[in-house]
């Protein structure tokens, strides 16, 4: 369990540039949660996720990982972040190795595992990612497509078998294929108990993949709970600059007639919906 | 009218990142084209105003040739580029002097080139911005004054690629919607490039691109219908079609619909 007890972060304090990052914010992440983080560019969600494993230190309040106190110093930094692995934007644009394996195997190895289990750590690692075939492992990563480099890095920070898994943007620049494959792996990851919390624009994703939502805005808290409750408040959504998915549009407007309609995340739901109600 | 006839284009040699395209947009049009990562995008709205030439086949804007050593710059004049990223098209301290450079340059009259300025950011609400710096503004304002920019030169043909990319999905539909209202207020023939379906809906014509290919033109309400083959090109289908396309199956409905408000007003009809 994450949790964070009345954080603050002030950029540059004491100078003209002085700017609050992040105010007053106190959130739980449970295990085997999904949580998606949203909010306008230069809300604070980036400040926000490197807190989780000590990256930023607040300038007030408490970050707890498993009830200890990260930022204490009896508590090793290194083991907080084997346990909370985060994935930055754009991720691949750091790919230094020569082969797809030493990228996988480099986190793991830096955590200590030995070398009879590394093997084991990277394929495995590989395999939650969608690359069933272990050939992958002896390509150069920068001979991959797009998709293929994204899955490889989230594979490189799986690898060490982390608690909760944080993943700044995971779509950023993919086109629908590689979307599609990577919402799929990511769900697996949540289904097979990895705790997840994302940041994203993009209200589908959020819809299909996040159990709760927490929203900020100029650095505060201003919503935190389920997805659905989320999309129901009109006048948030329109201040934190959120365009209304058409899949939660369309149900709502189909509410207006079909009363029983349940909250639905994916136009198959929909559809799935109205099939079962023909059927009646 | 910009003209690509069979066009093909590698970077590298027998490696074709497009490969015999053939499309017109003419003045007055709003044409898109959609495709996945990889699909040659990018490298067709660099190959329409002469940034890269064709090494079979020829694009000709208004009859010129973009071969044509002697009308380079004619054909820069008519058609006017705005690219995804607009932190790398600044060049200005203030907004305004952004949006003068192309005039200047042209060696347009300062007095004239102010009204020219004043008119522009007006249409696109930016005039509050003139004199402050670009560099403050957020991701939209700051496309905005990409396009200003670009529009202020009074091109023929404006082609955008991937324009919205970086926008939040708010400005995202403000940008797009402000494109559509200056082409119809001003015969300016667009090419809009996107990965994003939801953008190609209120288009004249739209192209599938797909590993350098035309896979598909014709008018967004059939493109969009066809759900193999924006899936087959990378690219996503529209939640009201992948609904109206299930519930077809199923004989619940007999028609697809693209329009939302189309489907959910069909299904509650009856």
């Amino acid at each position: 369990m994450l949790e964070l007890k009345n954080v603050f972060v002030t950029y540059d304090p004491n100078t003209i540039f002085m700017s609050n990052a992040l105010v007053d914010i106190s959130l739980v992440i449970k295990k085997n949660e999904s949580v998606g983080i949203v909010g306008r560019i230069g809300s604070g969600k980036s400040t926000l996720i490197q807190l989780f494993n000590g990256l930023i230190k607040p300038d007030n309040g408490t970050v707890l990982l498993d009830n200890d106190d990260i930022n204490s110093k009896q508590v090793d930094i290194r083991k907080v972040r084997k346990k909370v692995g985060i994935v930055f934007q754009y991720p691949e644009e750091q790919f230094f190795a020569e082969t797809v394996f030493a990228e996988v195997a480099f986190g793991p190895k830096n955590m200590g595992v030995r070398e009879t289990e590394l093997k084991d750590a990277v394929f495995s690692a590989l395999k939650d990612m969608g690359f069933s075939s272990e050939k992958i492992a002896q390509r150069s990563p920068f001979s991959l497509s797009g998709g293929e480099k994204r899955r490889v890095a989230i594979a490189s920070i799986i690898a060490m078998n982390p608690d909760i898994l944080v993943l700044d943007e995971p779509m950023a620049g993919m086109d629908f294929n590689g979307k599609e494959k990577l919402i799929k792996y990511i769900k697996n990851e949540i289904k097979n108990g990895r705790t997840l919390v994302f940041v994203t624009h993009n209200m589908e994703e959020l819809l299909e993949i996040a159990d709760r939502v927490i929203a900020l805005d100029d650095g505060k808290k201003v919503f935190d709970g389920r997805v659905r409750d989320f999309f129901s408040d009109e006048k948030l959504i329109e201040k934190i600059g959120i365009d209304i998915p058409s899949v939660v549009r369309m149900r709502n407007k189909l509410k207006k007639h079909y009363s029983d309609i349940p909250f639905c995340r994916t136009p198959m739901e929909i559809a799935s919906y109205l099939k079962k109600r023909d059927r009646h | 009218m910009i003209h690509f006839k069979d066009v093909s284009f590698a970077y590298k040699e027998g490696k074709w990142a497009v490969r015999h395209i053939n499309f017109t947009v003419n003045k007055g049009e709003f044409v898109s084209i959609i495709g996945g990562n990889g699909s040659g995008k990018s490298t067709i709205a660099r190959l329409s105003d002469g940034l890269l030439l064709p090494q079979e086949g020829s694009v000709f804007v208004d009859e010129m040739d973009s071969r044509a050593k002697k009308d380079e710059f004619l054909i820069k004049e008519k058609v006017g580029i705005v690219f995804q990223n607009p932190d790398n098209q600044f060049v200005g301290t203030t907004v305004e002097e952004d949006i003068a450079f192309g005039l200047e340059n042209i060696g347009v009259e300062r007095m004239e080139a102010k009204a020219k300025i004043e008119q522009i950011s007006s249409l696109l609400g930016i005039d509050k911005y003139l004199h402050g710096s670009p560099s403050y503004l957020s991701g939209g304002e700051k496309q905005k004054v990409a396009i200003a920019s670009v529009l202020v030169m009074q091109p023929d043909y404006l082609v955008m690629d991937e324009i919205t990319a970086l926008l939040d999905p708010v400005s995202r539909k403000e940008v797009l919607n402000l494109v559509h209202s200056i082409v119809e207020n001003k015969n300016i023939g667009v090419l809009y490039i996107t990965h994003i379906t939801e953008e190609v809906i209120k288009s004249d014509r739209v192209l599938v691109l797909h590993k350098g290919e035309k896979i598909k033109e014709g008018v967004p309400a059939v493109i969009l219908q066809d759900m193999k083959l924006l899936n087959s090109a990378g690219v996503a289908s529209l939640p009201s079609v992948i609904i109206s396309e299930e519930l077809r199956k199923h004989g619940i409905i007999n028609a697809s619909f693209v329009d939302e408000e189309d489907l959910v007003g069909s299904l509650c009809s009856n």
